[in-house]
């Protein structure tokens, strides 16, 4: 792992913020990740036909920013279900206490 | 822990103290050897190592590089990449109300330090405590495996990391062989895979306010559980008792009827920062969010829960 400061004229050459505005889809993550990714993800996408992932070696987002090839932007959000609960009385695995 | 009723696995279980908070492992096991302790100690280095990356108290953490190098693209590990990416998920799911970027008003109430040594000496504080300045300007570029912080924000993983971190440990001790894993930071638990009992992962609530008594107590069959209050992690400040939680629209402690909030979701991560969410919000937001379950308890001894939640209050 290094932490070392990286030159700003190192980063990929054509990168370009984008900040929150509404587009169909959604509203684009406002800490933008780089337009070189976002291009990326336009192919991830276009395999599976469904939401991916910002990051492929990361399995767990919940928003994907994506970038189409006309050039707009979106917002696509994974459906989360919360898990099934039980009421019980059975003996306590753990607790949740704020600690 | 009683498993009087589990299937024929072995369960091992440890506590100790990490990332600032009691933590509780536990493993279940197919076989009869000691594959449970050894998943157990390869979790808790999972943890330190989280820990030694995240910790805004450890001047060689990432975190900590990452807020003296403002302004400056840092390569990061993955790990670090990741809290980054989903704390801004966070902040977009929760409308602002959880933010990374409350560091800053954290340091000015005090928080910069261990909070046994914050409880014990107190604060001198508030000094120039201020509103968030929101992570709209961070970038994250996860080619690079950069982060850059805008010149003035300060990152704080509290609210998203320690849930995160519950979630990338038990995945990863089913990975590494474990039938079922749960790992509980603080009371932000993820329970993956095969459970202990029967009946599930058999999670405890305390009520925050009726002393030894349960709040709820439920089954799951895998998800995660978050607990946050205001009556812990307070400290004395020159202008009275601060607690943790703070409002980004003010900077300063959170001002509310709301005592303790529990959130079930899918990951941890996610459920610790929903619990900011209501927090600040409130009851009165419970019925906008369908992929969670929630309980919300008030210092006028109410408790407002989700359907989902309601029959379990005790």
């Amino acid at each position: 792992m290094t932490t070392e400061p990286r030159s700003r004229g190192s980063r990929a050459t054509g990168r370009r913020r984008r900040r929150g505005h509404a587009v169909a889809g959604g509203r684009v993550l406002a800490a933008g990740l780089s337009a070189g990714a976002a291009v990326v993800l336009v192919g991830a996408m276009a395999g599976s036909g469904s939401a991916t992932h910002a990051d492929p070696a990361d399995p767990a987002p919940v928003v994907v920013v994506v970038r189409r090839a006309g050039g707009d932007s979106a917002v696509a959000r994974s459906v989360e279900r919360a898990p099934a609960v039980t009421p019980t009385d059975a003996p306590v695995v753990t607790t949740s206490q704020a600690s | 822990m009683a498993v009087a009723d589990a299937p024929p696995h072995r369960v091992t279980e440890a506590r100790r103290r990490a990332m600032g908070s009691g933590a509780h492992l536990v493993v279940v096991t197919a076989g009869d050897g000691d594959d449970g302790h050894e998943l157990l100690a390869a979790g808790w280095d999972r943890i330190d190592e989280l820990e030694d990356r995240w910790s805004r108290f450890r001047p060689d953490s990432e975190v900590s590089a990452l807020n003296r190098h403002a302004g400056v693209p840092l390569t990061v590990s993955r790990d670090t990449l990741r809290l980054v990416r989903h704390a801004l998920v966070a902040w977009e799911l929760t409308d602002g109300r959880f933010d990374p970027t409350v560091g800053a008003a954290m340091v000015a109430y005090g928080y910069d330090r261990d909070l046994g040594d914050l409880v014990a000496r107190g604060a001198a504080g508030p000094v120039g405590a201020q509103p968030a300045p929101g992570p709209a300007g961070i970038e994250l570029d996860p080619w690079s495996s950069t982060v850059t912080l805008p010149v003035g924000v300060n990152f704080d993983p509290g609210g998203v990391g320690k849930g995160l971190a519950a979630d990338l440990v038990a995945a990863a001790l089913v990975d590494a062989g474990a039938a079922g894993a749960l790992v509980n930071l603080g009371g932000d638990l993820c329970a993956l895979g095969a459970p202990p009992t029967a009946a599930g992962w058999v999670i405890s609530v305390p009520d925050p306010l009726r002393g030894r008594r349960e709040l709820i107590r439920i089954a799951l069959p895998h998800g995660a559980v978050a607990t946050t209050s205001r009556l812990r992690r307070r400290w004395s400040t020159t202008t009275g008792t601060a607690h943790h939680l703070i409002d980004p629209a003010t900077g300063r402690p959170a001002e509310t009827d709301v005592v303790a909030v529990t959130v079930v979701a899918d990951e941890a991560w996610r459920a610790e920062a929903f619990t900011k969410l209501l927090f600040i919000a409130g009851p009165g937001d419970l019925d906008r969010h369908h992929d969670i379950h929630a309980v919300v308890v008030t210092a006028d001894g109410g408790r407002h829960a989700t359907p989902g939640l309601g029959p379990a209050l005790r």
